[in-house]
């Protein structure tokens, strides 16, 4: 049950959302290819990214890939409020938001939800080994994340890892290396796992594997599996993911250097 | 002696690394004024109402760039950008109404859009152009609320009209009112039947059979602000202008009748009889206003079609 919220306009009483009749579903994977979209099991989706779109940041990032839609800004490096002890690094402060429109259902929880929740937890997790904050005793930074459209949740922290890093190196925050993210899903469908999956394809998932890395120091910063796989087949995987990051990276840079030129 | 003070302290004050940026931070006013006296504001928009369309910032839109959402629309208004995004939900009409469905507008300013906003509930800007927002939905009655009936009494529509603001540059509401106008234009109802068992309401999914239902719009509201600072009128203030304007007027027009839909003025327009080419008291100035907004207007509509 939600909690009344006083400071937006509610649903009125006895909202649901909508329901409809059961049609056979028409996306059938092609006959060359075992994806959705005909991608290779190995192909990630094509990547957007653009920097600068929020003015008033200090750095900020853009990323569309496929349908998955968020952006990201940097505020700071600022200086602590007073009131806040003394922190001889930087604190990082991630906030990670989902558009009501972002996911088919309406999404709206007062607060924070769960998910959002722990999608900060894991992107925080993942940024923080590649930042120097050791040369910013007694500041933040602000990175907030808002995401537009979802299309699956693995997706979206992989994307949101790649914008988060472009961002917090357009506010120029000291790091060891840009950071990117992708995903893979393990789908009885397949021989293969599928690299970059989109949320119809999650649906079938067994297992999933998500993973950050600093390509150009050959680091991996976060790795998550969730799901039953084997040893043999996870290495194999996260060694395509680490490649598929390779590409991703380069990017990245581009956006980067696409913005200082 | 005095002469060499003079001297000594004058060299390093001409020198000093006053450079525009700095001279905005710390004296913002005199920095608008400057410019205002030259006939042209800090971003280059020639000032006078014989300026035709010049005065205004680009707008642009993009409809149905989120895909989860049954419509949505992305808007420019120069710097300023913000989504609108439609979610659709079946609830029993009020008691009191039982042929009108709902719509439900909300204004979200999150900190990712400007420094100016904290993570947290909604601050109380938002609140109030939330409000704003639905006024002018709910006055205009652009969406006739008798359209979201799926059956009298039982179950009708409740549609979720969602601004989120990505960059926060001042005009949010004459944004978010063409975002909101946008997205429903675009919006189409799925089929939908209401089940006398079971008391629920099953919809057909929206295909390339089943187009659903578009909804006949009244008059579509078109929002135009102006900010009056030091005696001037600017219209389509920004940001930085709006903070130092001392009054705003709000008009929102009609789009294809010449009805006024709502008109909102914080503090007097005093704005300098004969200054930009607009004579007479407050009356007359307010006409002007509402005569450039109709302008404007028109420029919207078609950057909507």
């Amino acid at each position: 049950m939600q909690q009344a919220d006083r400071r937006r306009f509610g649903a009125p009483e006895g909202a649901v959302p909508l329901r409809f009749a059961s049609t056979s579903s028409s996306a059938k994977p092609s006959s060359s290819s075992s994806r959705l979209d005909g991608r290779a099991p190995e192909q990630v989706r094509p990547i957007f990214l653009q920097t600068g779109l929020v003015g008033e940041a200090s750095g900020s990032a853009y990323i569309e890939t496929g349908r998955t839609k968020l952006i990201c800004a940097v505020y700071g490096p600022k200086p602590t409020p007073p009131s806040a002890p003394f922190n001889a690094k930087a604190r990082l402060n991630v906030e990670v938001k989902f558009a009501p429109f972002s996911s088919g259902v309406r999404r709206f929880t007062p607060g924070k939800d769960t998910e959002s929740a722990s999608l900060s937890a894991t992107l925080q997790q993942s940024l923080l080994p590649s930042l120097i904050l050791e040369a910013l005793p007694k500041s933040q930074i602000d990175l907030f994340l808002t995401i537009l459209e979802s299309d699956g949740s693995d997706a979206d922290i992989s994307a949101g890892v790649t914008a988060a890093s472009v961002a917090l190196a357009e506010a120029g925050v000291q790091m060891y290396g840009l950071v990117v993210g992708c995903c893979a899903a393990f789908v009885p469908s397949s021989p293969l796992p599928l690299l970059d999956p989109t949320r119809a394809e999650a649906k079938t998932a067994t297992a999933f594997a998500s993973l950050a890395c600093m390509p150009a120091l050959g680091t991996i910063t976060n790795v998550g599996v969730s799901g039953v796989v084997s040893v043999e087949q996870l290495d194999e995987t996260l060694q395509k993911v680490v490649q598929a990051c390779g590409q991703i990276h380069g990017v990245a840079k581009g956006a980067l250097e696409v913005e200082s030129a | 002696m005095a002469q060499s003070t003079t001297a000594s302290t004058e060299a390093p004050a001409g020198t000093s690394a006053l450079t525009p940026a700095l001279f905005k931070r710390l004296h913002p006013r005199p920095y608008l004024d400057r410019f205002l006296q030259e006939g042209v504001r800090p971003d280059g928009r020639p000032l006078g109402a014989d300026a035709g369309e010049a005065v205004w910032r680009d707008a642009s839109v993009n409809i149905g760039s989120i895909s989860t959402a049954p419509s949505s629309a992305l808007i420019r208004l120069g710097n300023t950008t913000l989504v609108c995004g439609i979610t659709l939900e079946i609830a029993p009409p009020d008691i009191t109404t039982p042929n009108q469905g709902f719509i439900v507008p909300n204004v979200d300013l999150p900190a990712l859009c400007s420094p100016l906003f904290r993570p947290g509930p909604p601050s109380d800007e938002a609140q109030v152009l939330s409000t704003r927002l639905r006024d002018i939905l709910i006055a205009s009655n652009v969406l006739p609320l008798a359209s979201l009936i799926i059956e009298p009494a039982k179950a009708a529509f409740v549609v979720y009209l969602d601004v989120v603001c990505l960059n926060f540059d001042g005009g949010i509401l004459d944004a978010a009112v063409l975002a909101c106008v946008g997205a429903l234009k675009n919006l189409r109802l799925p089929k939908a039947t209401w089940d006398p068992d079971t008391g629920a309401t099953l919809c057909e999914p929206i295909s390339e059979k089943a187009q659903g239902e578009s909804i006949p719009l009244n008059p579509l509201p078109l929002s135009v602000t102006f900010g009056i600072f030091n005696g001037h009128l600017l219209p389509d203030p920004t940001l930085f202008e709006s903070t130092l304007c001392t009054s705003h007027i709000t008009i929102v027009v009609s789009s294809t009748t010449s009805k006024l839909l709502h008109v909102y003025q914080a503090g007097a327009p005093l704005f300098s009889a004969g200054a930009d080419g607009v004579e007479g008291g407050g009356r007359e100035q307010l006409k002007a206003c509402i005569a450039l907004a109709r302008s404007r207007a028109k420029g919207l509509l078609e950057i909507l079609a």
